[in-house]
Parts: structure tokens; C-alpha cells; sequence
């Protein structure tokens, strides 16, 4: 059925429930799992940039640390259930771009992440990465509710 | 697994139901659904209630043709439903009240500037759905 999902994560239990669903996918066909959590790149400005480097340092390494608490956890789902399950961070200013190049970088034949119904906001805007993903994306999308 | 696959006619729907068709799971139960536009008073007011139905049964069967076949080929049995209204309300109210695990869909329709945004029903099923869609481009 599908040799590798790709299931990007932002550290919402919504994301993990995404997990879990590309578990139960997962097991179905013996595939495995590629997690991703995509850092927004530091913005960078000319002015002050011996303290802006300080901050981009600080920046990245708690946000890195950051990535690899959330990946370890959904990580310990995957091999909890008996699926094969790698995962990495990475910095980027398009995030959307990020998960599509890796979905395409690691072979992946599906992309599942979580798109939660956002009550209250106008008709037609659910997760706005989610959007940008399909749009991007030759492979299919499951936006997990 | 109830699956409800919504399809316009559209290349892209059939890419849906071929996909569809190749990764059928196991226990999958598929409606194929295709949601016809109502005619505009204007013309439906000069015809009778049967030809304003055999009209729409036309519609709808051509238009579940392309995906029909393709899974009628691959031997995989599904139930069909036509119904007529808007596309997106149609297919989110059938979706809830038959209780579907998912919906699957092509990323585009018959709509213009097909290449840049995704089609305007897949967004609208997108925005209201309560239970998965998987979107194939």
C-alpha cells in the first residue's frame, strides 16, 4: 500500500493524533515512518547583527531542542506500535516548501498531518500549512481531523 | 471503513478514483458520489419534474463514468450516489450523517486557474469537514 509516510509535526496533540493515524496507515502496509518538524528561519537583519547573531544562536538551540522533545515523543508512539520510525528538524523560511522537498528527498508516498477545524474563523480557512502542503505536494495529502 | 469519494468528471477526480483504487483498503466501503448543480429556475421552470430529473440522472451518470469504470476494472465493489444541490454542503452533510471515515478527493475540479489553488470545493470540504480528507493531486 505505501512504503514511507511523511508526517510533519508542530508539538499539538492534534499532530500526535496525525501520528497515530499514520501508525495505524503504517501497519496496515509495513511501511514506515518519517517525522518532521519545520523551525521558521531566523529572520535576518543587518542592523545590530553582532547581537542579532547572539539571539539566532539562542534561537536555534532551544527551538532545536524544542524539535527533538516533540519528534522523541512521537517517535515513542511509532516504535511502541511496532513501526519503523526516523525523525528530523530542520530551519526554513517556506515550511510548506520544507515538507514538500523532504516528502520528495526520502521517497515518501504520502504526507499525513493534521489540518484541526478552527471554529470561528472564516469558511475555507483551516490550517493554513496544510493548505500550502497540498497545494505543493504531488504526492497525496491526508488532512487528519 | 466507509470512504466516500466525491468525483466531478474532472481529470483530477479521476486521479482520485485510481488512486483510490490502488491502495484499497482491506475492508473499504466506497460510495461513489457525484453532487450535480440545480438548473437555474429560469430553465427549470419551462420543463416537467421528470425532465428536470432525467436531466440531472444524465448528468450524474456521465459523470461517475471515468471512475465507475476505473474501479469496476480494477474488481472492487462500491455503492453510487447522485444527488443534486451545492457540491461541497452535499458532500460534507452525506459525509456526517453516513458516518464516513474519510473523504477522498482530487485537488482541483472543472474550475478555472487549475494549476495554482487547490479547487474551491475541495477547500470548502476541507474547511467543514469533521472527519479526514485525503487529497490527491
Amino acid at each position: 500500500m505505501f512504503s514511507r509516510l511523511l508526517v510533519p509535526i508542530d508539538g499539538t496533540p492534534e499532530a500526535l493524533e496525525a501520528v497515530d493515524a499514520a501508525i495505524a496507515i503504517a501497519r496496515i502496509g509495513k511501511a514506515d515512518i518519517h517525522l518532521l518538524h519545520v523551525i521558521p528561519s531566523f529572520p535576518a537583519v543587518a542592523y545590530l547583527a553582532e547581537r542579532t547573531h547572539a539571539t539566532r544562536e539562542l534561537y536555534e538551540r532551544e527551538a532545536g531542542a524544542r524539535a527533538l522533545a516533540w519528534l522523541g515523543e512521537a517517535r515513542e508512539h511509532a516504535l511502541g506500535a511496532g513501526v519503523a520510525c526516523e525523525g528530523d528538524y530542520t530551519f526554513a523560511a517556506r515550511i510548506h516548501e520544507a515538507i514538500v522537498d523532504v516528502a520528495r528527498d526520502y521517497g515518501c508516498d504520502l504526507i499525513v498531518m493534521a489540518a484541526p477545524l478552527q471554529p470561528g474563523m472564516v469558511s475555507g480557512l483551516f490550517t493554513r500549512e496544510a493548505q500550502a502542503v497540498m497545494q505543493a505536494s504531488a504526492i497525496p495529502v491526508l488532512a487528519w481531523r | 471503513m466507509k470512504i466516500l469519494l466525491p468525483v466531478d468528471g474532472s481529470i483530477y477526480s479521476t486521479r482520485a478514483a485510481r488512486y483510490l483504487a490502488r491502495h484499497w483498503p482491506a475492508d473499504a466501503a466506497v460510495t461513489l458520489l457525484n453532487v450535480d448543480a440545480p438548473l437555474r429556475e429560469s430553465i427549470a421552470g419551462y420543463l416537467d419534474a421528470d425532465s428536470v430529473a432525467r436531466f440531472h440522472l444524465d448528468n450524474g451518470s456521465a459523470t461517475l463514468r471515468p471512475a465507475r469504470r476505473l474501479l469496476a476494472k480494477a474488481g472492487h465493489l462500491f455503492d453510487e450516489r447522485m444527488l443534486i444541490g451545492d457540491p461541497a454542503t452535499e458532500i460534507l452533510r452525506l459525509a456526517k450523517r453516513g458516518r464516513y471515515d474519510l473523504v477522498v478527493m482530487g485537488s482541483h475540479g472543472r474550475g478555472v486557474l487549475k494549476s495554482l489553488f487547490l479547487g474551491s470545493v475541495v477547500v470548502k470540504v476541507l474547511a467543514g469537514s469533521s472527519v479526514p480528507v485525503l487529497v490527491v493531486r
